[in-house]
C-alpha cells in the first residue's frame, strides 16, 4: 500500500532526527520528581525512556552487538550498548512485527531465516533503529549472526567486527578470543576515538553477579518465584545488554529487594520445569496465561545462565574472552546436556520445556540428543514448535493441546 | 453414567459411558460452530438412549474444540488415546493418532501412563487433510485409497513434505501419464513416511495401536504396515477412543 509505505519511510526518516529525542530529558527529569524512589516497574520504564532518549539521541556512539558479545566492552568505551536481537523480542511484543518482517521480505531475506534476525534487518532497512557507528557479533552461538551482522554492515554502512569463538574452551582459545578483542579495541579507539577504561565496568558486572547469585540461591531453596512464570525472560536487557552498568546493579537490587517481599506462590500441585531457549514474546499473555491455567512452574531459565568467572582490571581482554566462551555452553549439545541436568537436581525440577525457534538450527540441531540425554536421567522433555517473533509459524491451539499433555503426563 | 466428547478440528465424538460398556456414540463433522456442534450432540446422543441430561453424573470434554464445552472436566487428547487404548489393548506400548488436522504418537507405560508423546508440526503432511487435498487432486473418496492401493502396479513416491507442494507434484505425475493407482498408493506412504518418522523421533515400540479418522483408510494402513514391518492393532471404531478415554478419565 503506497499511503503506509510513505508513512512508515517518513516515520523512518524522523526517528534518525537525534535533537527531539534529547528533549526527553525534561521527562525523564519529571519522572525522577514523581518517583523519588522508584520501584522495579518505574525503574524499568524509566530506564526504557532513558535509552530511547540516548539511543536515539546519539549523544554518545551507539554500537550494536551480537548477542553474546560482552557488553563490557562497549560500557568501557563510554558508548551506548545496543543488541538487535533483544530490541527484537520488545518490538514483537508491542505487536509491531509485522512491519519490519514485510520489509524484510520484500528485499529478499527468505522466511526461513532466524526471525531475531529477520526482524532487525526489517528494522535497519525501515531505519527504525538507532543509527549504529560499528557492529560487534561473535560467531557464538550461530553461524547465522555472521551473515546477519555483515548484512546490518551494508545497510548501515558501519564496519563490523566479527569475533571468531572456536569450540573448545583451552587457554589457548582464551588467548586467541583475547587477541581478536584487543584487535578490535584497538581499531575502535582509532576510528571513533574513545579509550577503554575498564574498572568501574568490571566493578559493577561483579556485584551485578553477586545479586544474580543471591537470587538464584533463593530460587533453588524455593524461596521466591517469578510470576507470571516467563517474567524473567522479559529482563533480559539487564542480564545481558546493561551488564556492566548502574543500570543493571540498580536493577537486580530492586529485583531482589522485591523479591524478598513478595510472597511465594505455592509450589505445591505445580509442575516445576527449567525453561530452555527463549519464548514467544508476541503471545506473552497467552504462554503465561497458560503455564498458570496448567500449573507450570518455572524455576530456571537458561538464557539467565550469565558468566560468573572473575573480572580481572589486569587482564580485560582475557577476562571478556572468557565470557564469550561461556557462550558454549548454549551452542555445544554435551555443555548444555551437562547444565541442564545440573540445573534440573540443583533446582529439584521435574522436568524440561524447550521453546523451538523457527529458524535457529542450532538449537534444533541438539533436539535428540537433548531429548534423548534427558529422558535417559529419567527427565520428560516437551519441545514446542514455532517462533519467538513470527506468528505465522505458530499455532496456539497445538501450544494448549502439548502442554496440557505434557502437564498430565508430569501428573 | 459419563459423557465423554471429543471436539476434534473436522469431527466431533461423543460416547455415553455406563461405567462398564459404551451406551451409544455418535460421529458428526463438527462444522464452523463448535460450542454449538457440542450442544447438539449431547442432546442427541441423550435422545438416542432416551435419557435426559439429569442422568449423566459427569461430562469430560476433549480435543481441540475442548474450551468451547461447557464440561466438568477438559482434558488433552493424548491422555485421552492413552486411557482408552490401554483400556481396550492393555498391551499396546504405542499409539499413532492420526486425525483431520495433526498427527500424533504416543509412548504408553503400564496403566496407560503417558511415557512421552509427539506432534506433527505446523504443516498439514501426514494427517487426513493431506489425504482429503490429494483426494481432491485424483479425483476420488477417501474409501477409494485402499481399494487404489492394492490395484497399483507401479512404484511412485512423492518427494514433496508440504502439502501444496504435494498438489502441483501429483499433477505434474498425472501429466508424466502415472496411473491413478500408483499415485493414491503414493499419497498413502507420502503419509506413512511421516507418521514413522515421528514414530521413530520418539522411539515408538510394539504393538502399535492406530487410531484416529485416518485409521479406517486402509491405504494408509496398509501403508504403515509395510513400513514398520509389524502388523497394526485398529479399534473397532478408532474415531471415537478419545472420546472413550475421556468418559474412562471422567
Amino acid at each position: 500500500m503506497p499511503g503506509k509505505d510513505l508513512l512508515l519511510k517518513t516515520a523512518g526518516y524522523f526517528l534518525q532526527w537525534r535533537y527531539p529525542f534529547r528533549l526527553l530529558k525534561i521527562y525523564e527529569k519529571w519522572l525522577a520528581k514523581r518517583w523519588p524512589v522508584p520501584n522495579l516497574a518505574q525503574f524499568s520504564y524509566t530506564t526504557t525512556i532513558r535509552e530511547i532518549r540516548e539511543l536515539y539521541g546519539q549523544e554518545k556512539p551507539v554500537i550494536w552487538a551480537s548477542f553474546f558479545f560482552p557488553s563490557e566492552f562497549i560500557h568501557a568505551a563510554s558508548c551506548k550498548a545496543f543488541y538487535p536481537e533483544i530490541a527484537g523480542g520488545l518490538i514483537a511484543a508491542l505487536g509491531l512485527a509485522h512491519y519490519p518482517f514485510r520489509e524484510a521480505d520484500q528485499n529478499w531475506f527468505s522466511r526461513d531465516l532466524c526471525s531475531y534476525h529477520r526482524l532487525a534487518v526489517g528494522m535497519s532497512l525501515l531505519r527504525f533503529f538507532p543509527r549504529p557507528a560499528a557492529l560487534l557479533a561473535t560467531t557464538g552461538i550461530c553461524q547465522g549472526t555472521v551473515g546477519f551482522f555483515k548484512w546490518l554492515s551494508l545497510i548501515w554502512k558501519v564496519p563490523c567486527y566479527i569475533v571468531d569463538v572456536p569450540l573448545q574452551n583451552s587457554k589457548d582459545a582464551v588467548l586467541y578470543v583475547a587477541r581478536q578483542l584487543e584487535e578490535i579495541a584497538s581499531s575502535l579507539s582509532r576510528r571513533l576515538r574513545i579509550t577503554f577504561a575498564w574498572e568501574d565496568v568490571f566493578h559493577l558486572s561483579r556485584k551485578t553477579g553477586e545479586l544474580i547469585e543471591e537470587l538464584e540461591a533463593k530460587r533453588r531453596k524455593k524461596e521466591i518465584s517469578f510470576s507470571p512464570p516467563t517474567k524473567n525472560l522479559e529482563y533480559l536487557p539487564y542480564y545481558y545488554q546493561f551488564m556492566g552498568s548502574e543500570t543493571a546493579l540498580a536493577f537486580f537490587e530492586k529485583l531482589l529487594r522485591e523479591s524478598k517481599g513478595a510472597n511465594k506462590s505455592s509450589c505445591a500441585g505445580k509442575a516445576e520445569i527449567i525453561w530452555l531457549h527463549l519464548k514467544p514474546y508476541f503471545i506473552n499473555q497467552s504462554l503465561d496465561s497458560l503455564l498458570e491455567e496448567f500449573g507450570f512452574e518455572v524455576l530456571f531459565e537458561e538464557f539467565a545462565d550469565v558468566y560468573k568467572g572473575e573480572y580481572n582490571v589486569e587482564r580485560p581482554f582475557e577476562t571478556l574472552a572468557r565470557k564469550v566462551l561461556h557462550s558454549l555452553r548454549f551452542m555445544r549439545a554435551d555443555l548444555r546436556i551437562k547444565r541442564t541436568l545440573a540445573w534440573l537436581k540443583g533446582y529439584g525440577a521435574q522436568g524440561v520445556i524447550h521453546c523451538n525457534q523457527w529458524g535457529c538450527r542450532q538449537s534444533q540441531g541438539m533436539e535428540f540428543l537433548l531429548r534423548r540425554s534427558l529422558n535417559a536421567a529419567g527427565y520428560p522433555v516437551l519441545f514446542l514448535d514455532g517462533d519467538h517473533l513470527d506468528r505465522n509459524y505458530f499455532s496456539l491451539e497445538q501450544l494448549k493441546t502439548r502442554l496440557q499433555a505434557f502437564r498430565e503426563m508430569l501428573g | 453414567m459419563v459423557l465423554g466428547i471429543d471436539v476434534g478440528s473436522r469431527t466431533t465424538k461423543a460416547v455415553l459411558w455406563d461405567g462398564k460398556s459404551i451406551l451409544a456414540f455418535r460421529i458428526e463433522p463438527t462444522g464452523t460452530n463448535m460450542k454449538e456442534k457440542a450442544s447438539q450432540m449431547i442432546e442427541a446422543i441423550l435422545k438416542d438412549c432416551g435419557l435426559g441430561s439429569d442422568k449423566v453424573d459427569k461430562m469430560v470434554a476433549t480435543g481441540y474444540g475442548r474450551q468451547q464445552v461447557d464440561a466438568a472436566k477438559r482434558v488433552s487428547e493424548i491422555s485421552c488415546q492413552a486411557k482408552a487404548i490401554h483400556f481396550l489393548f492393555p498391551k499396546a506400548r504405542t499409539v499413532i493418532d492420526i486425525g483431520g488436522q495433526d498427527s500424533k504418537v504416543i509412548l504408553l507405560g503400564s496403566e496407560g501412563k503417558v511415557l512421552d508423546f509427539i506432534m506433527n508440526d505446523k504443516c498439514a503432511a501426514g494427517t487426513g487433510r493431506f489425504l482429503e487435498m490429494m483426494a481432491g487432486v485424483l479425483e476420488i473418496t477417501l474409501e477409494d485409497y485402499g481399494a487404489l492401493f492394492n490395484l497399483a502396479t507401479e512404484e511412485v513416491s512423492l518427494s514433496s513434505t508440504c502439502a501444496v507442494f504435494a498438489e502441483s507434484e501429483l499433477i505434474s505425475l498425472m501429466a508424466g501419464g502415472k496411473r491413478r493407482e500408483s499415485l493414491a498408493r503414493a499419497v498413502c506412504f507420502s503419509v506413512a513416511e511421516r507418521t514413522v518418522s515421528l514414530i521413530e523421533r520418539v522411539g515408538g515400540q510394539p504393538p502399535f495401536v492406530f487410531t484416529g479418522g485416518v485409521a479406517k483408510n486402509r491405504g494408509v494402513l496398509q501403508a504403515l504396515e509395510k513400513k514398520l514391518k509389524t502388523s497394526l492393532l485398529v479399534p473397532p471404531y478408532p474415531q471415537i477412543t478419545a472420546a472413550l478415554g475421556a468418559c474412562l478419565l471422567g
